[in-house]
Formats: C-alpha cells, structure tokens, sequence
C-alpha cells in the first residue's frame, strides 16, 4: 500500500515538475520515507460501574458514585503481557488538585483494562483520568491523535 | 500597429462558467505514524471559472481557464483498528490551460488540465467513541485530465455542457498530538469526476 501512494506522488511529483513547478507536494518526500503501517489502536469508550454494579459509558462529566470502578474499553487486541506498573502501561488518576489516587489495574481480556479505586473517592469532588500509554498487541503505540482522557464528578453527600 | 498585426486582429473570446458536480474522494488518510485506506468514498465540486480562448476559424484552440473552487473530499477509512469518516473541504484556485476543437459555431470539445491549489483545507475526522483532537487548516493540491463537450446557443449566448476527468489531489492538515506539539497530515484520493457546465459567453 505505501509503495502504491509513493508511486502515485512520484507522478504527481513529475507532473509538478513538468508544469513548471506549479503544484507543491510538499508532502511527497515525507510519505515516502518508510512509514510503518499501523492499526492506530484507540481508546473508545471509559466506563463506571453504578450502584447496581452496571457499567455505564462516562461522558460529558457525568456523577459518579464514590464507591465505584472503572472500564477502559480500546479498539483493538492490546498487549496484556506487561507488568502493569512497566513504563509501558500509563494510566493517571488524578483530583482536582493534582493530587493522585491510588488504584489497581487489571486486564479483564485482550480488549478491556479495568480500573480499582484502592478506597472510596470522596463526595462532590472532580477527578480525571488520562491513558498516556499503552499499546497493541504488535507494539504499535496508543493513538496520540485523540482523547484518552475522562473527567467526572462524584455524587454529593 | 503594423507591427503587431496578430495582436491587433485578434480578438479573445470569454466564457464565465459554472461547475457543479463531484469530486474524486478521499481514498486515504496519513497521520505521522499511520496510513488508513478507504472502501467508500466521494467527493463534490463547484466551481466558477473564466475561459480564454483567442477568436480565430482553425479548427483547434488554445484555452486557458482560471477558476475559485469549493471541494469536499470524503471518504470511510476501514483498515484501522477504528474506522474514520474523513471530511476534507477546501476553497482553492485553479488555472486549466488545453485545447479546445471546434466542431461548428456552436458544438465544442475541450481538453484541459486543471492544476488545484489551496491554503486552508480543513479536516474533519469521526469515529464512534472516539473524541479526535483538534484539527488546523493547511495546504491543498490537485492535478485532473478533464474532457468537456459543451453547445452553445446563440441568443443569447449560454454555453451548456459535461465534463468528465480524473483528478488526484493531496490535502494536508494539522493534527494535535497528545505529547503537546502539532502533527501533520493528509487526505489524498484518485478517481473520476463528472461535471454539468452552464456560463455565457461574452
């Protein structure tokens, strides 16, 4: 495929030489270097479990409950064979302040990480997750490209 | 005057032109670190456009056409992990220098090739559940083969026609990086267009 868009600008590329340099295919030189083809694994949908213990997709700044966890849903089979605390797997879990809250994290399958609260976030207070690293199972690192956080606000008292 | 009697004796025929139609769609899009290709794509076009040709009975002329354009270039990526609609509009200017054969006063063809640029090309990229960071506007290109007949009534003078051609274009963009810098990107398509054309000659 890539050698296919390269033989395709080369064209372009003559053809913006033949007619006198009016085109700029600025790009050409960069798309033919050798990228890697990658699958952009991304982060697709962050979830709490409610009262109920149903999961319910976090969007929008929802309420959560305190006593609550977490699902991390990616588009792709990720590679689960990392110790979680590596450099490799990064979740943040922060306050409004800044101030971190400790948690677990586990695999519950290829596709799905799933996030523990070591004890019960406190009332109406705001809290946001950020997914800075993870990758597939190839080694193609997360999509730097979207999202991978969440903000929420817990219930008050 | 005598000394430029082809200048004097010529006189330049205009045309003012009307496009509207489709353009090729965006049949891949290239972040720094990922190359997407597409199953389903389209594209439309409008356009206006100034024709020159130089007033003489031979049988074949030389054109020259300069025209605004508006593009959409769009396009269903599906070989990534997430499949991403990929909207790419763009205002450009484009110039088309060809040859138009004269088959009577009022039945004409045309050959051209139309060189596309723009400066503010702007990307649209969704996907389910997937919130994408922001986007920039950045630089466009294309280049098309366009192939016209068109038929010219006389009074008054509109000019009504199809034009047919492959066109290939390149539109980049900026894209917000997580690790706090803009990335670039682009959309590119190859593929055929179809255009209806009404103008007037002046």
């Amino acid at each position: 495929m890539i050698d296919d868009a390269c033989s395709r600008r080369e064209f372009l590329k003559k053809f913006a030489t033949l007619s006198g340099g009016a085109l700029m295919l600025s790009a050409t030189s960069i798309a033919c270097s050798g990228l890697p083809k990658t699958a952009l694994p991304s982060l697709i949908g962050i979830f709490f479990y409610d009262g109920d213990m149903q999961r319910v997709e976090l969007r929008d700044n929802q309420t959560v409950p305190v006593h609550t966890q977490f699902d991390f849903v990616f588009s792709t089979d990720m590679n689960t064979d990392l110790h979680l605390t590596s450099y490799r797997t990064g979740v943040t879990f922060v306050d409004s302040n800044n101030n971190p809250i400790d948690f677990s994290i586990g695999w519950v399958n290829a596709r799905t990480l799933h996030l523990t609260p070591s004890a019960d976030l406190s009332f109406n207070t705001d809290y946001i997750f950020t997914v800075y690293k993870a990758e597939d199972k190839v080694g193609n690192p997360l999509n730097d490209y979207a999202d991978a956080s969440a903000a929420f606000k817990t219930t008050s008292i | 005057m005598l000394a430029f009697p082809c200048l004097v004796s010529a006189e330049i025929d205009t045309d003012l032109r009307f496009k509207f139609g489709s353009a090729t769609g965006a049949d891949e899009i290239e972040f720094e670190n990922a190359i997407g290709h597409d199953s389903n794509s389209s594209g439309t076009n409008a356009q206006v456009e100034v024709i020159l040709s130089r007033h003489q009975d031979s049988l074949f002329r030389f054109i020259m056409g300069i025209g605004l354009f508006h593009r959409h270039h769009s396009g269903e990526i599906q070989d990534l992990s997430i499949p991403i609609k990929v909207d790419y509009s763009v205002n450009g200017m484009s110039i088309a220098p060809g040859v138009r054969l004269r088959i009577n006063d009022a039945l004409n063809f045309e050959v051209k090739f139309e060189a596309g640029l723009g400066d503010a090309g702007q990307v649209t990229l969704n996907s389910p559940g997937v919130n994408w960071n922001a986007t920039k506007r950045s630089s466009y290109n294309s280049i098309s083969l366009i192939v016209g007949g068109y038929y010219l009534f006389k009074s008054p003078s509109i000019r009504v026609g199809v034009e047919v051609g492959m066109q290939e274009f390149e539109g980049n963009f900026e894209i917000w990086s997580n690790s706090g810098s803009w990335s670039s990107g682009s959309v590119s398509g190859e593929g055929g267009t179809a255009n209806i054309v009404c103008g007037f000659q002046f």
